[in-house]
């Protein structure tokens, strides 16, 4: 099954009105946001045949927080079994004989079920769990994909002068890895452009950089849909500047609107595919990372680079919820763009 | 009669044609090879198993024999009208049929060269539509549409044998047939888009791999297919000569785009790392200059290892050795044949790198001996382009038949025979099939499959010798292969290098490899266990090392002054980087007196031409970067002037914050960041601790001479312990210190170590950057230092341990953190 580039789905509140599915999929985090679809669609009476919580290997202690909640609605929501699965973030690294464990499970499961419908909560997943659970979903015979998102607010503005040694131990980053369905296709004797997805905290960003030192690189804002938050656009722009040189450029693309992030990042795409190599590192939002999915499942070429880190920092996690939203993708039997 | 089995017609004579052979049944008609026997000639006879009552066929049939000065469209010989063809005594058959041309025994139909080629490249696909297009143009000219044009109804004929040389050609048959024998009719664009869309996605895939065609194409042709029988009136292409024009110029649009590139800079500081210079512009030959001393001995023949900090300029000395980069600049491309050699470069993160980043590649023989491969077709690819750019820029030829016979040397190894097609240049078709083997190669590699002609640990060196009999531009050169950046460091595994060493590591007189690494980043192994020996397999070179220890600093000081102003040239500014920076006077003769000194040490500063010169040798992309920055802080405050230098107290406030942010920068250079800061921030402040505590002494100019300590001499032999050898490895590779020593340096044992610690660092500790005097340390002592440098800061040494018990070390260690 694919889907339709031409008609991707607008991104809408939380609705209650298909109110069943064949699976729920949740990722287990340290964020208040992580249970807070879940709950509103238990009080709604969703209810859904099987569920899959995902749970890192990184953060264990604090992702400890949330678990009796969503255990508890997974319960009242699942009519027949719920899976407990382990993310592991250091597992990315497989080789093609070496299948990934998470991914052969979730594998099994949707060949065993015979899955339609499915509904996924990607509030509390980083951006490799983003890109592998929903690219999985997209390559599966489904018919209805529901993709929920919590949106937070209230973070901490992290400043590069503010970090500390330590932050580069704990927070930067572990391995760079790419997922089996995106490597690319790289042809010898042009130029790499690597794109980078800003995020808000440039830790990651650093350390890449420095990795790479690449020789053209692209970097994309995430422009807030709301003026309000304009203000984090100028200091991440304050922040990139310095890394990125008179030949480097920075783009604002919308942080929030995930299609229209898509058609920009695709003409950026379709102006340097001729001429270079291309690579993508998704270290923004998770709206953006799904435009990035999309890039990537549209162009084969373009290749993946996920940052993994030591651990992620839970002081720069968001404090409160905002909104929970929907995007329903129905999918067709043939790509069409 | 109805006949089941048309063999049996096998030998019957049809009026003048003796039939020999069924060559191949179709739905409307069977085609026979046959012989006219009344001129003897061979020819293609298709007996008509449908035959239109009106006859129409056959004036369709000789129009196509009308068809003037176009070689591609078979023409009719003969017509064969009723004839009643005694099968036996009791039956008669009637015959209707038109004779062809014979094209060849070795013809075959588009569908079935296909079959058998798997690997067809766009230059192919483009020839066959050229062809095609003047094919269905000729017979429209004549009134005549095909009317079924397909796969089955093209004939690809190779070349005769005895034509080393040669390619395939096409030709078009059965033209007007279809719309009288099978009463439908297919128009011959549409029929044409159909071809090319199923050639263009031929192309996509390649021995079960999805390559994704030719990135020069990869908009073009979709475009060209989208537009054939477009109904929009604009956009539409609807005739063989619009869309052969549109053929050419895609065409002229995949050559390559030469053109010369005026020596222009938007600012001067623009390109600081070697690797951001466009190479398809003549900057890299300007921006080079090759007045030190050891560029020449570098540039002679044999394995050259050439290690430094990054940005030391060792890319910069590899990608001017290039042959590519010497045909971008005009001056160069006059000097070439006087260069006794020719330089093909890969730079290893580009090519042996980001294609398999973020994978886990294992190390198997067999992943190695696929690494290998890929690493000889870049060469090749490398080779075969520069020689399409030479040819382009110096308006030269070369023979085809040399060209025919690097092709079928390097055609061996590919995993479908590449075929010539055409008129598509010999070599230009070869970079084409190389580009579409490497990509295949790769995503071998990335799926752990083995490739069926491997290259192998000899093929360079036959390449090199069919080069050098084949085309003239290598005769009485050298052939130098410039590997950048070869190092473990920039991800090329030991295990990787030791499979590229049994390459590197053969004696021969034909080709030798200049790499430029880090210390310890490159094995001296090869995969056989056979270890390289520094003057017999190689030669080596440290720049750092050779900066610091210039005895000339008036040389490497022209050498700073004419990079720098060659920029400002570039970029239309008429400074002078000397005049511009200035003659800083230290306030008490020199940098160690002035700040040791504590009645002057706050009136110094770090400036002038000379002081940044020395607080960046060997290090030219951070002198770069240095300037930029006083540069960009001098014209924000206004204080640029072409004849005054910038104030040197600016100066000394953009070099003291740059100090701090390289410092800074070393924790991220890699998992051990961390500890290596701690390194360099202790050493920093031990040197300043030895600086402001110890004891003048005079010089026998009876002046004073303060401690300046950027130097540790680890007297003694050691293997490194293994928990810090990475620590140790890295010290050095990062270049946070430079060793002094002439070896090249690659193992975890060590005698006699002279490190120097980078100058950079010096300003963000307000200590001398001449290295006077060494802290002179034990192995152990050493260590200790690379494991617990806090500890070693107040127990390391003597005069560490007899501070302790004073303020001192206290004022200074709470100062410097927080000045940090």
């Amino acid at each position: 099954m694919s889907i339709s580039f031409k008609k991707l789905p607008k991104i809408e509140s939380l609705s209650f009105s298909n109110n069943y599915d064949d699976i729920f999929i949740s990722m287990l985090g340290f964020e208040k946001r992580t249970k807070a679809a879940i709950e509103k669609l238990d009080k709604n009476n969703y209810k859904c045949k099987n569920s899959i919580l995902l749970k890192y290997n990184k953060n264990i202690e604090e992702n400890k927080k949330y678990y009796d909640d969503i255990k508890k609605c997974l319960e009242n929501i699942t009519l027949k079994n719920t899976y407990e699965i382990i993310y592991d973030l250091d597992n990315l690294n497989f080789s093609i004989n070496n299948k990934f464990i998470y991914q052969d499970k979730i594998i099994k499961l949707f060949n065993k079920y015979n899955i339609k419908n499915v509904s996924i909560d990607i509030s509390s997943c980083n951006t490799s769990s983003i890109i592998q659970l929903i690219d999985n979903l997209f390559r599966s015979d489904l018919r209805k994909l529901r993709i929920i998102y919590t949106t937070g607010k209230e973070y901490p503005i992290p400043k590069k002068s503010e970090f500390k040694l330590n932050d580069y131990k704990l927070y930067g980053v572990k391995y760079v890895r790419t997922l089996k369905n995106f490597t690319g296709i790289y042809t010898p004797g042009y130029s790499p452009l690597y794109i980078f997805i800003l995020g808000i905290d440039p830790i990651r960003t650093i350390s890449v950089l420095r990795k790479y030192r690449p020789t053209k690189k692209i970097g994309i804002l995430g422009k807030p849909d709301n003026d309000d938050l304009m203000w984090r656009l100028e200091i991440q722009l304050k922040m990139y500047n310095e890394l990125f040189n008179s030949h480097d450029e920075i783009y604002k693309f919308p942080s929030f609107n995930y299609k229209s992030a898509f058609l920009e990042m695709e003409k950026l795409y379709l102006k340097y595919r001729e001429h270079n190599n291309i690579t993508i590192i998704p270290l923004g939002n998770k709206m953006q990372t799904l435009a990035v999915l999309l890039l990537l499942e549209k162009y084969r070429d373009i290749k993946l680079l996920l940052t993994i880190p030591y651990e992620y920092n839970s002081k720069k996690s968001a404090k409160k919820i905002d909104k929970i939203y929907e995007i329903n993708f129905k999918m067709t039997t043939k790509t069409t763009d | 009669m109805e006949i089941d089995d048309w063999e049996i017609l096998v030998g019957k004579v049809v009026k003048d044609y003796k039939l020999e052979k069924v060559l191949k049944e179709g739905s409307y008609g069977v085609t026979f090879k046959a012989t006219d026997l009344t001129t003897r000639r061979k020819v293609a006879f298709k007996l008509l198993k449908i035959v239109p009552s009106d006859g129409s066929w056959i004036e369709e049939a000789w129009k196509a024999g009308q068809v003037e000065n176009c070689d591609l469209v078979v023409k009719p010989v003969g017509i064969i009208k009723n004839f009643e063809l005694k099968l036996d005594d009791n039956n008669i058959y009637i015959v209707n049929g038109i004779g062809w041309d014979y094209i060849n025994d070795n013809a075959k139909t588009l569908n079935e060269f296909l079959y058998e080629n798997s690997n067809i490249t766009v230059d192919m696909i483009l020839e066959i539509l050229e062809q095609l297009c003047i094919s269905i143009k000729a017979m429209h000219d004549c009134g005549i549409e095909h009317g079924d044009l397909h796969e089955g109804n093209i004939m690809i004929i190779p070349p005769p044998y005895y034509l080393k040389s040669g390619r395939n050609t096409l030709k078009v048959i059965d033209f007007g047939l279809a719309s009288d024998v099978k009463g439908k009719y297919n128009s011959d664009i549409l029929s044409l888009k159909k071809i090319i869309q199923r050639l263009w996605k031929l192309s996509m895939n390649y021995e079960g791999e999805y390559i994704m065609g030719d990135k020069k194409f990869i908009n073009t042709l979709p475009q060209l297919i989208a537009r054939i029988n477009d109904s929009h009136p604009e956009r539409g292409l609807h005739d063989p000569v619009q869309i052969l024009h549109k053929i050419y110029e895609l065409k002229n649009r995949s050559l390559i785009d030469f053109s010369k590139r005026e020596i222009k800079l938007d600012d001067p500081f623009e390109y600081t790392s070697v690797e951001e210079i466009p190479e398809d512009s003549d900057l890299l030959s300007y921006l080079f200059t090759e007045n030190l001393p050891w560029f020449d001995e570098i540039k002679t023949f044999g394995n050259y290892i050439i290690s430094g900090i990054r940005g030391c300029g060792k890319s910069m000395i590899l990608k001017n050795m290039r042959l590519k980069t010497k045909l971008m600049s005009e001056i160069e491309r006059q000097k070439i044949d006087n260069y006794d050699y020719i330089g093909f470069y890969i730079h290893s993160i580009h090519d042996l790198n980001i294609p398999f980043e973020g994978l886990v590649i294992d190390d198997s023989i067999i992943n190695m001996d696929m690494m290998l491969h890929y690493f000889n077709l870049l060469y090749t690819l490398e080779i075969i382009d520069s020689l399409i750019l030479y040819v382009k820029v110096m308006n030269k030829k070369f023979l085809d038949k040399s060209k025919r016979c690097i092709y079928d040397f390097i055609n061996e190894f590919f995993e479908e025979k590449g075929v010539l097609f055409g008129n598509v240049d010999i070599f230009v078709n070869l970079k084409t099939l190389l580009e579409r083997e490497t990509k295949l190669i790769i995503e071998y590699i990335k799926n752990n499959r083995l490739s069926k002609n491997l290259t192998g640990v000899s093929y360079l060196l036959k390449f090199c010798d069919i080069l050098i009999r084949n085309i003239p531009l290598f005769t009485n050169k050298k052939i130098y292969f410039l590997l950048d950046d070869f190092s473990d460091a920039r991800g090329i595994r030991i295990e990787i290098q030791k499979s590229f060493n049994r390459v590197i590591g053969i004696r021969n007189n034909k080709y030798c490899f200049k790499i430029s690494t880090e210390r310890f980043a490159y094995t001296l192994q090869d995969s056989q266990n056979n270890l390289f020996q520094q003057d017999r397999e190689f030669k080596y070179y440290d720049l750092s090392r050779e900066y610091v220890k210039h005895k000339k600093l008036s040389d490497e000081l022209k050498f700073v002054k004419t990079i720098i102003n060659k920029r400002f040239k570039a970029s239309g500014l008429n400074y002078d980087i000397e005049k511009l920076l200035g003659n800083y006077k230290f306030p008490d003769g020199n940098i160690g007196r002035s700040l040791g000194n504590p009645d002057t040490n706050k009136k110094t500063l770090y400036a002038g031409f000379k002081t940044i010169c020395q607080l960046c040798s060997g290090d030219i992309s951070t002198l770069l970067e240095l300037i930029r920055a006083i540069f960009i802080e001098a014209k924000n405050k206004k204080t640029l002037n072409v004849d005054k230098n910038i104030p040197f107290k600016l100066q000394n406030d953009v070099i003291i914050e740059f100090s701090r942010n390289r410092l800074s920068y070393i924790k991220e250079e890699s998992k051990y960041g961390y500890q290596l800061y701690n390194i360099a921030t202790t050493f920093g402040m031990i040197s300043k601790l030895y600086l402001d505590t110890v004891p003048p002494k005079k010089d026998k100019n009876k002046k004073l001479r303060y401690d300046e300590r950027i130097r540790i001499y680890v007297k003694g032999t050691k293997t490194i312990k293994e928990e810090i050898i990475p620590i140790y490895k890295n010290l050095l590779k990062y270049g946070i210190f430079t060793e002094e020593g002439k070896k090249y340096l690659w193992e975890d044992k060590f005698h006699d170590l002279n490190l120097v610690y980078r100058r950079i660092y010096t300003p963000a500790f307000k200590i001398s950057y001449r290295s006077k005097q060494s802290l002179i340390l034990s192995p152990e002592q050493f260590e200790e230092l690379l494991q617990y440098p806090q500890t070693f800061l107040k127990n390391g040494t003597k005069l560490l341990r007899s501070v302790m018990h004073g303020k001192t070390l206290d004022y200074y260690y709470k100062n410097l953190k927080e000045e940090l």
